[in-house]
């Protein structure tokens, strides 16, 4: 019977379970499953929607003037707005995997397809990731492959931008970065709305 | 039967008296009805043994009890676990597949294990295998309640937690007696009755423990399905 000394191990899980608090876990449920989160969507996507534009904006300012050297300095500039604002949704991003596994424990999500990017590295993530969605089994595996891939396409689209001399590139760039932009929203949405539908479809 | 050993039996007596009225008071007998009855029989068997030795204090009575223990205890780990994911559908699916394996394991085990068995076969291969079982289902429980950051119970937390830490202890035990032989089975036995004790006597507290404060709204409790006793 070899195998039975194996049985220490499944001491860990236990383990884990006396560090449970009950308190904490209630709350990280009730905001899950609240309202309160609807009216944070809509804030979010306004919030979004006015920094996508910004970005953009500060973009343009750099084609105006002639001189290289003041081309670059906004350029640099616009790219360091835009580096914050990544920062700000890889860490939107991190959190939401951290409540992914709440979330799966109820939800189901839609992968990225890769015709809707236009930078070929993001293309190719977006690929792997739509193979990997349907290799993967439960909701929660999908859902975190899901912010992973975001998370990925947002650190490729900011590399993309920092890179970018002409104004194509930093076009294909921007046009990805807003459409990573709306997934990421659209991930946060489809949390939150999928756990409400299930505690009404619960309370019918 | 030494002193001590009696001793130990009325201690253990009195938590799982203190227990079952802990429950009753705290109205918490319906959320794990396999432990009631496990409880239950613990006590009557314990009563027995003590009260008859002669009778009762038997190798034959031995394994009747500890088949009835085993059952019982593998009804325990199924009911808390079907308890911990009633209202998570996904969460469900996942321990599903989980606890199927290993309940698919369990029988073919049972399957293997002759129709007459002697006493040095229950105590050597049996029990350790049945109730490794027990503890893969209640670690399985665990670990996918754990994933999915699942509300438990503090009654299905203190059943998950001592009954898995005093399974472990007692099989280690077990692996002890038939590794290191006969010589050793008053030492492992007093040592497995003070875990035993000490197990009742933490099932007695949490039995009797206020429930734990609820800081979400009736809608989430209710979705959740959580229990308030």
């Amino acid at each position: 019977m070899t195998w039975l000394w194996i049985l220490p191990l499944s001491a860990i899980p236990v383990l884990l379970v006396a560090r449970y608090s009950h308190t904490v876990t209630q709350q990280q449920w009730a905001f899950v499953l609240s309202g309160v989160g609807m009216g944070e969507i809509q804030r979010l996507r306004d919030l979004s929607s006015v920094e996508r534009g910004l970005a953009r904006a500060s973009y343009l300012d750099a084609r105006g003037p002639v001189d290289p050297a003041e081309v670059r300095r906004l350029l640099d500039v616009a790219y360091a707005y835009v580096s914050g604002l990544t920062d700000r949704r890889l860490a939107r991003l991190a959190h939401m995997a951290q409540i992914a596994r709440m979330a799966a424990a109820i939800a189901e999500v839609k992968p990225l397809l890769p015709r809707d990017y236009e930078l070929g590295q993001i293309r190719t993530a977006a690929a792997l990731s739509l193979v990997a969605h349907h290799v993967l089994v439960s909701s929660g595996e999908r859902f975190r492959l899901h912010v992973s891939t975001l998370s990925l396409g947002f650190k490729l689209a900011r590399r993309a931008l920092r890179k970018a001399q002409a104004g194509p590139k930093i076009d294909a760039g921007l046009d990805d970065w807003a459409t990573l932009d709306e997934a990421h929203i659209e991930a946060f949405r489809l949390v939150l709305m999928t756990l409400e539908a299930e505690a009404a479809k619960g309370e019918e | 039967m030494s002193p001590l050993q009696l001793a130990i039996a009325d201690a253990v007596k009195v938590a799982l008296v203190l227990t079952m009225l802990g429950l009753a008071c705290r109205r918490r007998l319906r959320l794990c009805w396999s432990i009631d009855a496990y409880l239950v029989v613990i006590l009557a068997c314990n009563w027995l043994i003590t009260t008859y030795p002669a009778i009762y204090r038997t190798r034959s009575f031995y394994i009747q009890k500890t088949a009835v223990y085993d059952i019982l205890q593998l009804c325990v780990a199924v009911e808390v676990a079907w308890y911990v994911f009633r209202a998570f559908p996904g969460a469900r699916a996942t321990a599903r597949a989980v606890l199927l394996a290993i309940i698919a394991a369990v029988a073919v085990m049972i399957v293997r294990v002759p129709t007459v068995i002697s006493y040095e076969y229950a105590v050597h291969s049996y029990r350790p295998q049945t109730l490794s079982a027990t503890i893969w289902i209640l670690s399985a429980t665990a670990t996918v309640a754990t994933y999915y950051k699942l509300p438990l119970h503090a009654w299905h937390r203190a059943v998950l937690l001592g009954f898995a830490t005093y399974l472990l202890v007692f099989v280690t035990l077990l692996n002890i007696l038939r590794d290191y032989g006969w010589d050793l089975r008053a030492r492992v036995s007093l040592i497995d009755a003070w875990c035993y004790l000490a197990l009742i006597t933490w099932w007695a507290v949490a039995a009797w423990r206020r429930a734990e404060p609820i800081v979400v709204p009736a809608a989430v409790v209710e979705r959740l399905r959580m229990e308030t006793v």
